[in-house]
């Protein structure tokens, strides 16, 4: 969906991008903060790009919904083992979250794509026509 | 088993130390796991969020299981990071396995995400009904 590789990027940049982005006070003072699950937020040219990692989720646990410019995601896992199964050690959780993110422009509704892969949600929020950069011209 | 998902408090990504330094460098994050137990096998359940199948190996060499899962960096390619709560990386585990496993019937399918591992337990391992007179 996105981009294509290149041998010359490495990972560690990516990693690095990413650390500086996580001191980065996106929200300010608003009502959404840090919480769970994590999530990135990335530009990808004029479109705003949200990502979460979630893991065992199928597209029917999962519930997007765009108003203005909030975006709501919410979710449920369940985590089934089979019966009569004894246990050794327990580190994932199955849970239900109820995210909602402010985002820096109004969103074209009728252009948002959201794709669930490998465990990893997508939403690509594309901004709406009267905000999106607009060229001016010096005479 | 409602009680199980009450117990566990999602916790953020664990980095993972590495005991050996790598010729790229980069992180490398530990999947959370759930390990359990049946009369038959030992069933291993791990998180691996942007790892395909294709990206996914499971090495077994002499009683130690790695499992390396990589995520696709092309996908972060054209994208700059303006707000991040976590990190990508690549995924790493290993795990001692005791010779009560027979090696040679392990099974593992990857689906969303999630790694399930199938270690069949050898057939002395399993357990015996001793009857009483």
């Amino acid at each position: 969906m996105f981009g294509f590789t290149s041998a010359f990027d490495t990972l560690w940049d990516i990693q690095r991008a990413m650390e500086n982005a996580m001191r980065n006070d996106y929200f300010g003072p608003s009502t959404a903060s840090s919480g769970y699950p994590p999530i990135n937020i990335f530009n990808y040219g004029e479109n705003t790009l949200v990502t979460v990692e979630l893991p065992g989720f199928k597209k029917e646990d999962v519930k997007l919904e765009v108003k203005g410019k909030t975006l709501a995601i919410k979710g449920k896992r369940e985590i089934e083992f089979p019966e009569k199964a004894s246990l050794h050690r327990r580190e994932r959780s199955a849970y239900s979250f109820d995210r909602t993110l402010r985002l820096a422009h109004e969103v074209d509704e009728k252009k948002i794509k959201a794709e669930l892969k490998d465990g990893v949600l997508a939403v690509l929020l594309p901004p709406a026509e009267e905000h999106k950069p607009k060229t001016i011209h010096i005479n | 088993m409602s009680l199980w998902n009450k117990e566990v408090v999602p916790t953020p990504k664990q980095e993972l130390e590495a005991k050996e330094e790598k010729t790229q460098q980069a992180r490398y994050y530990k999947p959370a796991t759930d390990i359990v137990e049946t009369e038959a096998e030992l069933i291993l359940y791990m998180d691996l969020p942007g790892v395909a199948k294709e990206n996914l190996e499971v090495k077994l060499e002499k009683n130690l299981l790695n499992v390396e899962g990589r995520i696709d960096q092309g996908r972060y390619k054209n994208l700059t990071a303006q707000y991040a709560e976590y990190n990508i990386g690549h995924f790493s585990r290993s795990f001692q396995l005791s010779s009560e496993i027979n090696q040679e019937r392990i099974s593992a399918r990857i689906d969303d995400g999630v790694l399930t591992l199938v270690l069949p337990k050898a057939e002395q391992a399993k357990p015996r009904l001793i009857s009483i007179s």
